[in-house]
């Protein structure tokens, strides 16, 4: 967490100066995205985050780990994919479900779909938004295009992580 | 000719702070909170509550800087320029700078899609913007950097952001293949700008 925090700082400082010697007005309106986008962010959420946990709590953990442990390999990753596309809203629910659902015994390249899965097929985002504005085939080429990227993100972390002795396991 | 600039600059309403959203997410806490203390009991909910406290804590901080980040992004970025070159005789080149191109676009599907929209009106093909939303939604760095490092931390991040890159390229190098072949897909008409602007 600490050293995520000073990677943070340190990236939004560099392009923060880069920014400014460009043009200062940058800094004066991106930091008053970030106050409204912060305000909105941060009415919401309390309570995306108690949804969440509570969501969490509802799964049982056993259920958890015979689904999306690290040793379901790549039906795990399969499930996990297909799992994060059900998943609705925006990344403010989607990324606290994922810390829980590790809390309770998910594997990391299991996360991983989840989180691929979620972006990639979004099926809320899709009627939302892409269906609407794209029209229906674009949708339809879309997600036989892309269907393959979360079992691929999965597969491939998981074989990095063991490659590079780097831990995709969140306790 | 579309612009591919986003939607003029205004300044929020109330509306921007409580909206459809809100309400939802109002609505999922009471439900999945009630659910738990129906079917878990007492205690369960406390834990729960316990840990949405402690996980708000530590990331607010994070979250602040990277919507900085996302802010400063969303400034320097300019889109406009970038379209010409995406066409479908871009070869793996375009689909890799549709990549690059949907990384870093900031903001979530309110934003990216009319981006997507005027792109391919604009003339890039089906494979760069297959590949630039694909891009987006799984490489997007305001996404990484303003929920997936503060929550998950950077071996994760970094490991996920690695293996992911080419994933979008071949996502849309697949879709060159099946527009040529089963799936010709018409660039959107008047009809879908009316309905994108109501």
């Amino acid at each position: 967490m600490i050293a995520s925090l000073l990677i943070l700082a340190v990236a939004t400082l560099g392009v923060a100066i880069y920014a400014w010697r460009r043009n200062p007005l940058y800094i004066s309106r991106a930091a008053r995205f970030t106050a409204d986008e912060g305000l909105r962010l941060a009415i919401r959420l309390p309570f995306s985050l108690i949804a969440a946990a509570c969501l969490a709590e509802l799964i049982p953990d056993r259920m958890i780990v015979s689904m999306l442990g690290p040793d379901t390999g790549l039906f795990g990753i399969a499930a996990a994919s297909l799992f994060g596309g059900l998943l609705p809203g925006g990344p403010i629910v989607s990324f606290p479900i994922a810390v829980l659902l590790a809390r309770e015994g998910a594997g990391g390249a299991q996360l991983i779909a989840l989180i691929t899965g979620w972006s990639v097929y979004a099926f809320h985002r899709v009627i939302a938004y892409e269906g609407p504005i794209m029209g229906w085939r674009f949708v339809a080429l879309r997600m036989i295009a892309s269907s393959f990227v979360p079992i691929a993100a999965g597969v491939l972390a998981g074989l990095l992580a063991q490659w590079s002795g780097w831990s995709i396991a969140i306790s | 000719m579309p612009t591919l600039q986003g939607p003029p600059e205004q300044r929020p309403t109330y509306r921007h702070f409580v909206d459809g959203s809100m309400i939802f997410f109002i609505a999922l806490a009471a439900v999945s909170a009630l659910l738990v203390y129906l079917i878990r009991g007492p205690a369960s909910l406390f834990g729960a509550l316990g840990n949405a406290l402690s996980l708000f804590a530590s990331i607010v901080p994070l979250i602040a800087l990277g919507m900085m980040l996302g802010g400063l992004a969303r400034e320097l970025a300019d889109p406009a320029r970038i379209a010409p070159i995406l066409g479908a005789q871009s070869g793996w080149s375009g689909l890799a700078l549709a990549t690059a191109l949907g990384a870093v676009t900031p903001g979530g599907p309110f934003a990216a899609f009319p981006i997507v929209y005027a792109l391919f009106l604009a003339g890039a093909d089906i494979g760069a913007v297959i590949a630039y939303v694909t891009a987006w939604s799984v490489i997007g760095i305001h996404r990484v950097v303003i929920w997936e490092l503060p929550l998950l931390g950077h071996e994760f991040a970094i490991i996920r952001f690695v293996t992911s890159l080419p994933l979008p390229i071949l996502a849309g190098a697949l879709a060159r293949m099946l527009a040529l072949g089963p799936f010709v897909i018409e660039r959107p008409g008047p009809d879908i700008a009316k309905r994108r602007e109501t």
